[in-house]
C-alpha cells in the first residue's frame, strides 16, 4: 500500500482522538463514581436506575412514615398508661370505701377520684406532634371538656372516631392512631339466642337504651329476618325520644350464618363475624355494637342487649364522684363500669403495642430491602474503581507510544537525508 | 546531422524537467491538503526523424500533468459521507435531547416527580401541618418549573433545528451554484485542450461537502460536467442548479425543490437527521412526556376534586393542577395562595389523611397498559437513549468505514513527501544531465570553430 504523508497524519489523529475518548471515559467515570453519565451509555440500565431510585426513595418514605407513626403510637401507648396508672389508683380507692372505717372520709375519696378525673381528662386531650391524640381525625379543638356546670364531659368535636393512617409499605396502611371512641367510648354487647326452629321470613326485634355524651337516650333496635337455615338477615336502627331515626339505615343488610352444629355465630356478610361501628350523623351517638355473642339454638327467642351504655368513663367518674361526696358508697355498676374501663384499656394497650410491634417489623423488612435495592443500584450505575484504574493506566501508556510515535515519525523524511 | 539538434535535444529535456520539477512543487506544496490529489508528470519520448536511413530521437515531451483519482472510491467516500453525518447529526441532537432530563442523577425529573408524591405521603402522616403542606406545594412548584425546563428545552432544540435545516439548505444552494461554475469552468478548459486539474479537485470537494447535508447521485456527461441530483430531486449540472428550500408545513420541515416539490427521497445527510428529528423524534417525545404530565396531573386532581380542603368551612372540588397547557404545569393559585387550600382529607377534618395518602400511592397506580408513571418516565428516557445510542453506534461505525476510504483515497491520491522528493533528485539530475549535454555540445561547437581559424 503506498503511504501518503496525509495517511500518517490522519491515522496519528484518529488513534489519538480514540485513545484520548477513552482517557476522558475513564476519567470522568473514577471521577463520578459512575460507569452510566448518560441515559445512552445504558438505556436499560437508566431505567433500571429510575425505577430502583424511585423505589428506593419510596422506602426511605415509608421509613420516614414508620418514624413519624411509631413516635404518635408511642405517646398513644405512653398516655394510655398514665390513665391506666389513674384507674387503678381509683379502683382501689372504690375498694378501700367499702371498708366500713372509711365511711366517714367518704367525700376525701371523693375528692382523690375526682382529681384522678381531671388527669385523664386532660390527658384524654393530649397531643402528639400537634395531633389530639384520641382525637380521631377532627383536630378543630381538643376533643373533651368538662361542660360549664361541671356535672358532664362533653365531647368537643363531631368526630372522635376517625382513623389516622399512613403509608408503611407499597399498598400496605396502617392505623397508628386510638380513636377515643374505642378507648373512652362503651360497647352495647349484644347476647342470647336465635330460636332455630323459626320459621323462613319471620322477623323479631330486640332493643335498648344508649345514651350520648350529654346522657340523652335513644334507642337502638336491631331486626332479625330468617333467610335460610342458620342464616338471618340483620339490620339496626338508632331513634331519638321522637322515635325518629338519627342514623342512616344501611340500604344492605348484615347477613348472619350460625354454625349448624355448635349454634354459634359463624359469620357476618362471610367475614368472621367483628363489632359494628354506629355512628349518627350528628356525631352525637358514636359507639360499637357487638353482636358476635349471638348463638342459636332451639327454643325461643331471647337476642338481648347487654351492657350498662347510660354513660362513658368521665360521666361515670363523675356518678361516682357525686355519689361519694353525697356520703353514699358508689352504685356497684358504676364501679363495675369503671373496671371494664379498666379492662378495656389494657385490650387497647396491647392493640397499641401490636401496632408498635407491625410497624417495628415493617421498618426491618424495609430496611432490608433497601440495602438489596442500593445493591442492585450499585451494580447497575458504579464503576469498579480498581479496574478503571488499571485501564485507564494502559490507555494512558497507549496515549504516550502514539504521542511518541507521532514524534519519531513525522520529524523524520527523505529530507533529512538531502 | 549538425550539432544544433544536440542543442534541440538537450534542450527538450531542461524544458521537460523543469516543467516536472514544477509538478512535484506543486505537489509539495499541497502535500497536507486533504482535498488535493497529487499530479503526475507523463513524459514521452518527441516524435524522431528520420535520416540516412536511420530514425533519430529528438529527445522527450511532457505528454500531459496527470492527476490521480480514483472514481470508485471517490463515490464510496461520499456514499458513507452521507449515513455518517446523518447519523452523527442525530448523535448530537439526540445527546443534547437527552441531556434535559438529567439522568440518571439526582437532578432527574424521576427524582422530582417521586418527591412530589413523596411529600404527599409525609403530609399524609400530620394533615395539619402547615409546614407539610408548603412542602407539598414546594414540591410541586419543583415539578412544575422542571416540566417547563425540560419542554422549553425541547422547543429551543426544535427551534435551533429549524435554523439548521435552513442554514443547511443555504449551504447547500451555493455549493450547487459553485458547482455549476465549476463545471462551465472545466468544459472550456477541456475544450481547450487545458487539464483543469485543480478545478476538479474543488468541484469533488463541493461534491464531498454536498454529501454531508444529503444523499447525493453523481454521474459525469460527456463534457465531464458533473450532474448531481440530491434526494432524488435535479439539483445542478452545467447549465443550471437548484435552489432548494426548508419550510414548516403543518408544523414539519419540509425540504423542497425550485419548482415547490418536497423532497420525497431524502434519506441521507445532515438534512435528512435535522428533518426526522424534528418531524418524528421530538413530536413522539413531547407525546410520551405530555403523558406522563398528564398522567401525574389527572391522577392528582381526581384525588384532590373528591376531597376536602382544611379551611372553615372545608370546600371539595378543588383541583391541585389547574391545567398542562403549552408545556407548563400549572399549580392552583388558590392552593399557592393558602395551603390549607390543598384537599387532603377525605372528609373535612383536618387529620383525615386519606386523600393524601391516596395521592401518595398514585406513584404506584398504573395506566390502561399497566404502567406507573415512573414506568412511563423512565420508558421515556430509555427510548432517547437508545435512539442516540443507536445512532452514535452508527456514527462510530461509518466514521471507521469512512476513515479507511480516506485511507484508501490517500493512498492512491495523496502525496507522499518521500516520493515527491525522489522525483524531485530524479529530475533534477536528469535536468542537470541535460546541461551537461549543452555544454558538451557547446564545447564541440567550439572546437569547430578552432579547426576554421
Amino acid at each position: 500500500m503506498r503511504i501518503s504523508d496525509i495517511i500518517l497524519s490522519n491515522d496519528y489523529t484518529n488513534n489519538l482522538t480514540a485513545a484520548k475518548t477513552k482517557v476522558n471515559d475513564l476519567q470522568t467515570q473514577i471521577a463520578t463514581g459512575n460507569k452510566i453519565q448518560q441515559p445512552s451509555d445504558s438505556p436499560g440500565g437508566t431505567s433500571n436506575i429510575i425505577q430502583w431510585n424511585t423505589q428506593l426513595e419510596q422506602m426511605n418514605t415509608y421509613s420516614d412514615n414508620i418514624d413519624n407513626g411509631s413516635s404518635f403510637i408511642q405517646d398513644t401507648t405512653n398516655t394510655m398508661q398514665s390513665i391506666q396508672t389513674e384507674i387503678t389508683n381509683i379502683l382501689t380507692d372504690l375498694s378501700s370505701v367499702n371498708n366500713t372505717a372509711n365511711s366517714t372520709n367518704l367525700g376525701n375519696f371523693g375528692d382523690q377520684i375526682n382529681q384522678s378525673l381531671q388527669t385523664i381528662l386532660g390527658l384524654a386531650n393530649s397531643e402528639s406532634n400537634g395531633k389530639y391524640i384520641f382525637g380521631g381525625t377532627d383536630f378543630s379543638s381538643a376533643p373533651y371538656a368538662m361542660n360549664a356546670s361541671n356535672t358532664a364531659v362533653n365531647v368537643q368535636v363531631k368526630d372522635v372516631s376517625g382513623a389516622q393512617k399512613i403509608t408503611i409499605s407499597k399498598n400496605i396502611q396502617q392505623q397508628i392512631n386510638m380513636p377515643g371512641t374505642d378507648v373512652f367510648g362503651t360497647i352495647v354487647t349484644q347476647s342470647g339466642t336465635i330460636d332455630s326452629s323459626t320459621a323462613l321470613n319471620s322477623t323479631f326485634t330486640s332493643q335498648t337504651n344508649v345514651y350520648d355524651a350529654q346522657g340523652n337516650p335513644y334507642s337502638l333496635q336491631a331486626n332479625y329476618t330468617k333467610t335460610a337455615t342458620d342464616t338471618y338477615s340483620m339490620t339496626y336502627d338508632v331513634l331519638d325520644s321522637t322515635n325518629k331515626s338519627v342514623f342512616p339505615i344501611p340500604t344492605v343488610a348484615e347477613i348472619m350464618v350460625f354454625n349448624s352444629s355448635t349454634g354459634k355465630l359463624q359469620t357476618i356478610n362471610n367475614q368472621p363475624p367483628t363489632s359494628i361501628h354506629i355512628k349518627a350523623a350528628s356525631g352525637n351517638i358514636d359507639f360499637t355494637f357487638d353482636p358476635t355473642l349471638i348463638s342459636e339454638k332451639n327454643g325461643t327467642s331471647t337476642v338481648n342487649f347487654s351492657a350498662n351504655q347510660q354513660t362513658d368513663i368521665f360521666n361515670t367518674l363523675i356518678s361516682i364522684v357525686n355519689q361519694l361526696k353525697s356520703g353514699k358508697t358508689p352504685d356497684s355498676s358504676l364501679v363495675q363500669g369503671v373496671s371494664s374501663f379498666n379492662n378495656r384499656l389494657l385490650d387497647n394497650l396491647a392493640k397499641s403495642g401490636n401496632i408498635t410491634n407491625q410497624l417495628s417489623n415493617t421498618k426491618s423488612l424495609l430496611t432490608s430491602q433497601q440495602t438489596q435495592l442500593e445493591t442492585m443500584i450499585s451494580n447497575e450505575q458504579s464503576v469498579d474503581v480498581a479496574h478503571a484504574a488499571m485501564d485507564l493506566q494502559n490507555q494512558e501508556n497507549l496515549l504516550q507510544m502514539i504521542y511518541k510515535m507521532a514524534a519519531m515519525v513525522s520529524t523524520q523524511s527523505l529530507l533529512n537525508y538531502l | 546531422m549538425s550539432l544544433s539538434r544536440t542543442f534541440d535535444i538537450a534542450q527538450s529535456g531542461l524544458t521537460v524537467y523543469q516543467e516536472a520539477l514544477d509538478v512535484t512543487s506543486h505537489n509539495i506544496a499541497n502535500a497536507s491538503n486533504s482535498d488535493y490529489s497529487r499530479q503526475r508528470a507523463v513524459l514521452t519520448t518527441a516524435p524522431s526523424t528520420q535520416n540516412a536511413n536511420l530514425i533519430w530521437g529528438n529527445g522527450t515531451q511532457m505528454q500531459e500533468i496527470q492527476r490521480v483519482r480514483d472514481t470508485l472510491t471517490d463515490q464510496m467516500v461520499r456514499d458513507n459521507n452521507q449515513k455518517y453525518s446523518d447519523n452523527n447529526e442525530h448523535d448530537i441532537i439526540l445527546g443534547n435531547i437527552q441531556s434535559l432530563f438529567s439522568e440518571p442523577s439526582n437532578n432527574g425529573l424521576s427524582n422530582t416527580i417521586t418527591a412530589f408524591y413523596n411529600s404527599w405521603q409525609q403530609l399524609s402522616v400530620t394533615p395539619n401541618s402547615t409546614a407539610l403542606r408548603n412542602n407539598v406545594i414546594q414540591a410541586a412548584q419543583s415539578l412544575s418549573n422542571q416540566v417547563q425546563n425540560i419542554n422549553s428545552g425541547m422547543n429551543s432544540i426544535k427551534s435551533d433545528v429549524l435554523n439548521n435545516a435552513n442554514s443547511d439548505v443555504t449551504t447547500l444552494n451555493n455549493d450547487l451554484q459553485q458547482i455549476q461554475s465549476l463545471n462551465q469552468q472545466i468544459f472550456a478548459a477541456q475544450n481547450a485542450g487545458q487539464q483543469p486539474n485543480d478545478l476538479m479537485d474543488s468541484r469533488d470537494k463541493l461534491i464531498d461537502e454536498v454529501s454531508n447535508l444529503a444523499n447525493i447521485n453523481v454521474t459525469y456527461d460527456s463534457g465531464g460536467s458533473a450532474v448531481i441530483s440530491v434526494g432524488g430531486s435535479f439539483a445542478v449540472d452545467r447549465s443550471s442548479s437548484s435552489q432548494f428550500s426548508a419550510s414548516l408545513v403543518n408544523g414539519k420541515i419540509v425540504i423542497k425543490n425550485s419548482n415547490g416539490t418536497s423532497l420525497s427521497g431524502l434519506s441521507g445527510g445532515e438534512l435528512n437527521a435535522l428533518t426526522d428529528i424534528y418531524n418524528n423524534k421530538i413530536s413522539a417525545y413531547q407525546t410520551s412526556f405530555d403523558q406522563v404530565v398528564n398522567q401525574i396531573m389527572n391522577g392528582v386532581n381526581s384525588q384532590t376534586s373528591a376531597g376536602y380542603t382544611t379551611t372553615n368551612p372545608p370546600q371539595s372540588g378543588i383541583n391541585f393542577f389547574d391545567n398542562y397547557n403549552k408545556g407548563v404545569l400549572s399549580i392552583n393559585q388558590q392552593v399557592l395562595n393558602d395551603p390549607n387550600m390543598i384537599a387532603a382529607s377525605g372528609d373535612g377534618t383536618a387529620g383525615n389523611s386519606d386523600i393524601a395518602v391516596n395521592i401518595g400511592g398514585l406513584i404506584n397506580q398504573k395506566d390502561t397498559n399497566g404502567n406507573t408513571v415512573v414506568d412511563n418516565y423512565a420508558t421515556l428516557v430509555s427510548q432517547v437513549g437508545s435512539d442516540k445510542q443507536y445512532a452514535s453506534n452508527t456514527a462510530n461505525s461509518y466514521q471507521l468505514l469512512l476513515n479507511q476510504l480516506q485511507t484508501q483515497k490517500s493512498s492512491y491520491s495523496g502525496v507522499s513527501v518521500d516520493e515527491e522528493m525522489t522525483n524531485v533528485l530524479q529530475y533534477q539530475r536528469a535536468y542537470e544531465a541535460s546541461a551537461k549535454i549543452m555544454t558538451i555540445a557547446d564545447q564541440m561547437v567550439e572546437t569547430l570553430i578552432n579547426i576554421v581559424q
